[in-house]
């Protein structure tokens, strides 16, 4: 535990040093990364020996504060979200060294890395705390140090309005939280975060704590329908803050949910039911916007909000097993949620990393614009292409290896639960599928079209790999994305402290776990037969094709005498036959003018998408809502004598009130 | 002790009212000064072990920064941003002054009123810290330079100081002594921006400066 405090320490005292030494440049970015180094190296220690022995850790610090005690808890789940944390906070930080070299030299550099370092420690303490108000406190700390990184390119009227969106909404879920350790206080005493000991409290209070920590973590994790700030966010931010906001920062909110669901312990059925539920409509929803989206980051952060669907599901099925005392589903369902966690942290952080490497060439994000970078960035199109597959879930890469875990837990579901359940897990594993593909179709949309055939437009500069600080994070992490696919079973091994901890069962259960380690075995052995046999076909094609010259030439063009690389297939006519078939819900806005004439002069096309959710619900309720609120609108004429005289009225009349 | 208690209380009490009716800026920092004096002994007055280690601190602390630095630095910032000697009301001197004796009807009530749960040295320490924190929120309102609004804010303080230490039984004096660092760096950050403020605009009126915003 000293270990970690001092991580924290480290990082903070890294921060400000970088923050006063802003004016040159390498030296602040040499005290941010370093910092970030040595921390990671300390505090990884400690977090790996807790996943290992499980044995949680508690220090409390002498000093009162109001309202509890400052506590902090290092146990089995929350060295499970540190450890991605560290990992990726170093990742992103190498990154960010090249990364901040494209921004002009007016650019503070050292408050991108103050506010970095604030990000990843108040991070480490919110999975720490186990005090309600130190957590808040940490949450809190996050929010603020997040909205400063998104706002780092405050100057574009976007990224401004980005921001406030994410401060907004972040904030808005904030407030139930604060119910929510309210109500907590009243049945766990002295806001402590410990499993409740009091078996008899009311059914009535449970379903709140539930539904308010729903809400309230929902947001951060960017759930539908809180999904809202998350496409906004993204693309205004810096790549590496989006790795992090994306990887670890909206992993907070599951982590308070799975937190909360320690807390109150056994779960009604109906908990699983509705997370299931949650889970399938944010996964296909997710996906079948980011199929909409042509701006890359935007479409990650859909991902972003299909993945969270996916883990939910994965907390859904596990719920439903712990309600019926069926340890193996719960272990199989929180297992594949918690593996997908850790999965989509190093893949969404990979893919995002890559979108930030082609930005710094092509300064576009719209995957209209480019195509052909596979020839040009190889190191940025080969990770990028690992990231694809393993999000699509294909084995033999990570991704697939978590859903294979909740598919397990529901094809278990299904053969040993009463008929009742068959419903629920049969959606389960359709919805799992319907995404599967889906991602599928969207990352062959995003990779065929920015990676291969040709430039769809001419750059001022030429495009070329970026530097090797830039690639080696993402290096990094598509190896984390192969190791995990192919040593499956090693990886579940890990994960059974923290699945222990959320069940709350004891290790004796493990003995009927050896069914899901005979699966995994099968599982990692045809992986890597697939990858052996994949590799030896790639040499026998190389032996066959190296006679053979491979010349560069132009497609064959129907006979059309002027062909230009614009004319290559794009991503909208690409997804175009599965946007038909859910126009119904995406709403696609097309406008466009149809070439007329014999000798037409111009003719245009264009789709515009924006998010149903905000179209037809917060646009219409928040332009009521400033319609109501303009009467106020009287009392805040920015004489400063006036405010103070509210104050000072509302005091006497409080005081008088009390008194009398 | 009592009976030096109810004087220096009694001239706090007067002392606001001064601040209401007197119309030179340059008066109302010198009272501020013989206030900020004054109520630094009051600690060694109302507690019952007179000299413990803490109320040495504390009354050599409020002496030293309301006696003497805040004034100091209010001066200075009026010789400096070169300000006009006058107070400026919104609101005239007598009808200040009338107004002020309503608040001190209030708080009077008020204070005779609340309960407090321990025995206390004088009867009026409550209704007088009271009317000091009013007698600040009214010249907050009620004037318009920004040095005048420091003085307000100051004499808010001095209120909030006198009721701290009034209920010191509970409070711990770190929590008074951090409350005397937050002023001290407001005082200071105040002076600097006056300055400044009267430099590029030629004058320091409030008023004026709400066309600032956006």
């Amino acid at each position: 535990m000293e270990y970690l405090l001092f991580s924290l320490v480290l990082l903070f005292v890294s921060g400000l040093a970088s923050l006063f030494a802003a004016r040159n440049r390498s030296l602040s970015t040499a005290f941010a990364v370093s910092g970030i180094l040595l921390a990671a190296g300390f505090g990884i220690i400690p977090v790996i020996r807790c996943i290992f022995s499980g044995t949680a850790d508690m220090y409390s610090l002498p000093y009162p504060i109001p309202l509890g005690r400052l506590m902090i808890e290092l146990n089995p789940l929350s060295a499970f979200f540190i450890l991605p944390t560290y990992i990726l906070a170093f990742c992103s930080a190498l990154y960010s060294y090249s990364y901040l070299h494209g921004f002009k030299e007016d650019k503070s550099v050292g408050a991108y890395w103050f506010f970095y370092q604030i990000l990843i420690a108040s991070m480490i303490l919110v999975f720490l705390a186990a005090n309600g108000i130190v957590f808040l406190f940490a949450w809190e700390i996050m929010t603020i140090a997040s909205y400063f990184l998104i706002s780092f390119q405050h100057e574009k009227e976007q990224t401004k309005k980005a921001g406030w969106i994410y401060l907004i909404a972040t904030h808005f879920g904030t407030c139930f939280l604060l119910v929510f350790f309210i109500l907590l206080n009243q049945i766990n005493p002295d806001f402590n975060l410990s499993p409740l000991t009091d078996s008899n409290v009311s059914k009535i209070i449970l379903n709140c704590l539930f539904i308010f920590s729903w809400i309230g973590f929902g947001i951060k994790a960017g759930m539908i329908p809180f999904h809202i700030w998350l496409p906004e966010a993204h693309p205004a931010a810096p790549s590496p803050v989006s790795a992090v906001l994306s990887g670890i920062m909206i992993k907070t909110g599951i982590y308070g949910i799975m937190k909360t669901l320690v807390i109150l312990g056994n779960p009604p059925v109906w908990w699983g039911w509705f997370l299931i539920i949650i889970g399938s409509v944010s996964g296909i929803l997710g996906v079948l916007f980011a199929l909409a989206e042509h701006d890359l980051k935007k479409l990650l952060a859909y991902h972003s909000v299909e993945n969270i669907g996916i883990i939910t599901l994965g907390l859904g099925t596990g719920l439903i097993g712990l309600s019926e005392k069926n340890i193996l589903i719960a272990s199989l369902g929180i297992g594949g949620s918690l593996l997908h966690i850790f999965n989509h942290a190093v893949f969404k952080s990979l893919l995002f990393l890559g979108a930030g490497s082609v930005y710094c060439q092509t300064h576009s994000l719209d995957i209209d614009h480019s195509g052909g970078l596979m020839k040009k960035m190889p190191v940025t199109g080969w990770t990028f292409l690992i990231g694809s597959i393993a999000i699509s879930g294909l084995p033999p890469l990570n991704g697939f290896v978590s859903e294979f875990l909740i598919y397990l837990a529901s094809f278990t579901g299904m053969a040993s639960l009463s008929p009742a359940f068959i419903m629920i897990f049969l959606a389960t594993i359709l919805s799992l599928a319907l995404i599967g593909g889906l991602a599928l179709t969207c990352f062959t949309k995003v990779f065929g079209i920015m990676f291969l055939g040709e430039s769809r437009t001419h750059f001022a500069e030429p495009v070329k790999e970026s530097p090797s600080w830039m690639t080696s994070p993402m290096i990094l992490l598509s190896l984390f994305c192969v190791l995990i696919g192919l040593f499956a079973p090693a990886v579940f091994k890990t994960l059974s402290r923290p699945i222990l901890y959320i069940t709350g069962s004891s290790l004796s259960s493990i003995s009927d776990w050896h069914f899901i380690y005979e699966s995994l075995n099968m599982l990692s052995l045809s992986c890597t037969v697939f990858l052996v046999v994949l590799f030896l076909v790639i040499l026998l094609r190389r032996f066959l094709l190296s006679r053979q010259p491979a010349p560069y030439k132009e497609t064959w063009g129907c006979g059309f005498l002027f062909p230009s690389s614009r004319m290559q297939y794009t991503a909208s006519s690409f997804s175009d036959p599965l946007k038909k078939l859910f126009q119904f819900i995406l709403r696609i806005q097309k406008t466009h003018a149809i070439p007329e004439s014999y000798f037409p002069k111009e003719a245009s096309f264009s789709t515009h998408y924006n998010d149903i959710f905000n179209r037809f619900f917060y646009q219409p309720v928040f332009s009521k809502f400033v319609k109501i609120t303009r009467v106020f609108k009287g009392f805040q004429h920015g004489m400063l004598q006036m405010y103070v005289l509210y104050i000072a009225l509302v005091l006497c009349l409080l005081l008088i009130w009390k008194v009398k | 002790m009592k009976t030096i208690a109810d004087i220096v209380l009694m001239f706090l009490i007067l002392s606001n009212l001064a601040f209401l009716g007197i119309s030179r800026l340059k008066t109302c920092i010198r009272i501020l000064a013989l206030q900020g004096l004054s109520l630094g002994i009051l600690p060694f007055l109302i507690h019952i072990p007179a000299f413990s280690y803490d109320s040495v601190l504390l009354a050599v602390g409020s002496i030293l920064l309301r006696g003497l630095i805040f004034p100091y630095y209010l001066e200075k910032a009026m010789r400096k941003a070169d300000v006009r000697h006058e107070v400026e009301p919104f609101i005239g001197y007598s009808f200040s002054i009338l107004f002020g004796m309503g608040l001190l009807f209030i708080s009077a009530w008020l204070g005779f009123r609340l309960q407090i749960p321990y025995l206390l040295t004088s009867r009026l320490l409550v209704p007088s810290s009271l009317f000091t924190i009013m007698t600040g929120l009214f010249i907050l309102i009620s004037r318009r330079k920004a040095l005048s609004q420091v003085i307000g804010y100051l004499v808010m303080e001095n209120g909030i100081y006198t009721l701290g230490i009034t209920l010191v039984h509970e409070q711990p004096f770190i929590i008074e002594l951090g409350i005397l660092l937050d002023i001290f760096a407001g005082v200071f950050i105040m002076g600097i921006m006056i300055f400044h403020i009267s430099r590029a605009f030629d004058h320091i009126d409030i008023d004026k400066l709400s066309s600032l915003k956006e």
